[in-house]
């Protein structure tokens, strides 16, 4: 293994991401070296040379694009944000383009996942933390407060349920998934509002995951980079906006605020918990002040936040990155 | 925002009521990507064009992106079912 220094960055993720424009601005004001690149651009304009000898672990190498090249041994970190999937050559034969396009995507990010290198959004860790129902469990066992929850695919039981509980309901996915209408673009299935007399015969079609409705005196969107918190109130102006404020963003208005310290405490166990240096926690703060847990995005969007509020969320990422903070 | 979808039939009951995302319409014209700063700039001016209020919501960045947004799949978190 080489012990050659580490100090390149690699950021993989489309041309236009903002986001990770703001974080290569942020690497580059403090001249760390950046290598920035598309997984949409291997295996035709990227070039990955990675070897591992027989004895001794860890990958030595290069990565490669016309304009720049990177040796695997002096990468520190991976900063890995929603990349195009990997183009292969028209000279690949139709029937063999699913499995080149599968070579090239496990090839390149096991390797530079195997790298001792700084990750945000690695994959692995991504994947293991992204789901509701497992988050529900990390996030009481951690201190937060969660909405009483059922999944199901009973409509009795569903019924019942919604008997036990206080006023309305509501339902979201239990999982993003994209939904294509025929000659539509990909859809957004917000979170909806219901009362439990309109439950009927669909939800047996799969499941389903219902929460009680928490009245909201606002929700934060909080965002966490390595230890720095972020909180912010997001003040919903209409009645789409009140249920899902992704729902409406022109109606959005966004404030900094204090986080209560068992909040913070919370967050961080339940950070542990799944071993994150990131997380896009989203709550609702109720009209008695208290902060209740909807779920946690490990890599969710947070430009949208800074350039609305000025803090320094790129900042955050540029010193995680750079190895200068945890 | 545009209108919800109405289907009921075959529609399971979470599914129902879906919108098209929000999004942010942008002018290609007005920036292009620095591959020496590897960043997008402004075209007028070498500015950042992520700091604009174009930007991105937590959905998707804008029509052109082809990225996935937050609340869509993200099959690039999961080589191994890329790769099954």
């Amino acid at each position: 293994m080489t012990t050659a220094p580490r100090g390149q960055v690699l950021v993989v993720a489309e041309d236009l991401d903002p986001s990770a424009d703001l974080v290569v601005q942020a690497l580059a004001d403090r001249n760390v070296p950046v290598m920035r690149f598309d997984l949409a651009r291997f295996p035709q304009d990227l070039e990955l040379a990675a070897e591992h000898e027989g004895c001794a672990p860890g990958w030595s190498g290069e990565l490669a694009t016309s304009a720049r090249a990177v040796r695997l041994e002096e990468v520190r970190a991976v900063y890995y944000r929603r990349p195009g999937l990997p183009e292969p050559s028209p000279a690949v034969a139709p029937e063999y383009r699913d499995w080149a396009v599968s070579q090239a995507l496990v090839g390149m990010v096991q390797v530079l996942g195997a790298l001792p290198a700084v990750w945000m959004h690695h994959p692995d860790v991504y994947r293991a933390a992204a789901h509701k129902p497992g988050q529900l469990t990390a996030a009481t066992a951690s201190g937060l407060r969660v909405p009483r929850t059922l999944v199901t695919n009973s409509l009795s039981r569903a019924r019942r349920w919604a008997e036990s509980t206080s006023g309305s309901l509501i339902v979201k996915p239990v999982t993003a998934g994209a939904i294509t209408l025929t000659g539509r673009r990909a859809m957004l299935l917000p979170t909806r509002r219901f009362e439990a007399d309109q439950l009927d015969e669909s939800l047996e079609l799969t499941a389903h995951l219902l929460q009680e409705w928490v009245p909201k005196a606002f929700e934060v969107r909080l965002t966490v980079v390595g230890e720095q918190m972020f909180p912010v109130a997001i003040h919903a102006g209409s009645a789409a906006a009140q249920v899902d404020w992704r729902s409406d963003y022109d109606a959005l208005e966004y404030e900094p605020v204090p986080i209560p310290s068992t909040v913070a405490s919370g967050v961080r166990r339940f950070m542990d918990r799944y071993q994150l240096n990131y997380g896009a926690f989203d709550f609702a703060v109720t009209p008695n002040g208290d902060w209740v847990f909807f779920e946690c995005n490990p890599a969710g969007q947070w430009q949208f936040i800074a350039v609305a509020t000025h803090l320094p969320i790129a900042e955050a990422h540029a010193s995680l990155l750079q190895g200068a903070v945890t | 925002m545009s209108a919800a979808t109405t289907e009921r039939r075959g529609v399971p009951f979470g599914a129902r009521e879906l919108q098209p995302p929000y999004t942010v319409h942008i002018d290609p014209s007005e920036f292009s990507y620095d591959p020496d700063r590897q960043v997008n700039v402004m075209n007028a001016d070498g500015s950042l064009w992520a700091l604009t209020p174009v930007a991105a919501s937590s959905t998707g960045t804008n029509n052109d992106s082809t990225g996935s947004a937050d609340e869509t799949s993200d099959p690039y978190a999961f080589p191994g079912d890329e790769a099954a």
